[in-house]
């Protein structure tokens, strides 16, 4: 359970329609570049300091998802799945009527409040990302620098 | 060679430019909104974009959005033209071998 202090971090961008239409629709500009090999977004945190991020490959690995490569999405990265869920849910949140969506944003809220779920997801994917970094360090750099 | 040093030389500094204006906003995105929102900045930048910008004026951070918008046009402007072997520290192209 999240304490009342912590803010769920996803419902309230469901809620936020003019932000979540802005994130769809940089996230949908962004993943249309790298799927057509364009350059796009870059890590600002691998450019930096050579370090990939929790989310470095995660574009690509949605890509790969897309066109139905799981193998190749698993490689990129395992939560990509996740990903794609968040930006469908951020989707309809956009293009579902308020009557239906705010229910629903309701119910997601207070499970992220009771379960603590999307604070599990993040340290997930942190614990994941240091797996990578410790076991599998030049493999890891090697396919996020492509 | 002079020319490809000079492009160089100036992603660095765009890209550097870049990655102070993300870490200011990043700090703004952690003292206002908590830290699991601040992860989620940090995992994907372009969240920390959005919300840069649709936080601009209620945070007085609209000069940094602005100048780190610029500064990632001009970014994958010359990622577009010149590719990424430019960039400091990326290994370059191997040479093709008949």
């Amino acid at each position: 359970m999240l304490p009342q202090h912590v803010f769920p971090p996803i419902s309230p961008v469901l809620r936020d329609r003019k932000f979540a239409l802005a994130l769809v629709g940089a996230t949908g500009l962004h993943v249309a570049l790298v799927s057509l090999s364009l350059p796009s977004w870059e890590c600002p945190l691998f450019r930096l300091t050579g370090i990939p991020c929790p989310g470095c490959g995660l574009s690509r690995a949605t890509v790969l998802l897309l066109k139905g490569d799981l193998a190749g999405s698993f490689r990129f990265h395992a939560f990509a799945p996740l990903f794609l869920i968040a930006i469908v849910a951020l989707i309809l949140s956009v293009l579902l009527p308020k009557s239906i969506i705010q229910p629903a944003i309701a119910r997601s809220e207070l499970t992220e409040r009771k379960t603590g779920l999307t604070a599990l997801i993040l340290a997930g994917l942190i614990l994941y990302w240091l797996a990578r970094l410790i076991f599998l360090q030049a493999a890891f750099v090697q396919l996020i620098r492509g | 060679m002079l020319a490809g040093g000079l492009i160089g030389i100036i992603a660095l500094l765009v890209f550097l430019g870049c990655a102070i204006s993300f870490i200011v906003v990043l700090i703004k995105l952690f003292q206002n909104e908590g830290l699991l929102k601040g992860i989620l900045g940090i995992i994907c930048g372009l969240y920390t974009f959005v919300w840069g910008w649709m936080n601009a004026n209620r945070y007085g951070i609209k000069n940094v959005m602005m100048i780190w918008t610029l500064l990632l046009i001009i970014s994958i402007i010359l990622n577009f033209a010149f590719g990424v072997s430019m960039i400091p520290g990326y290994p370059r192209p191997a040479p093709v071998v008949p």
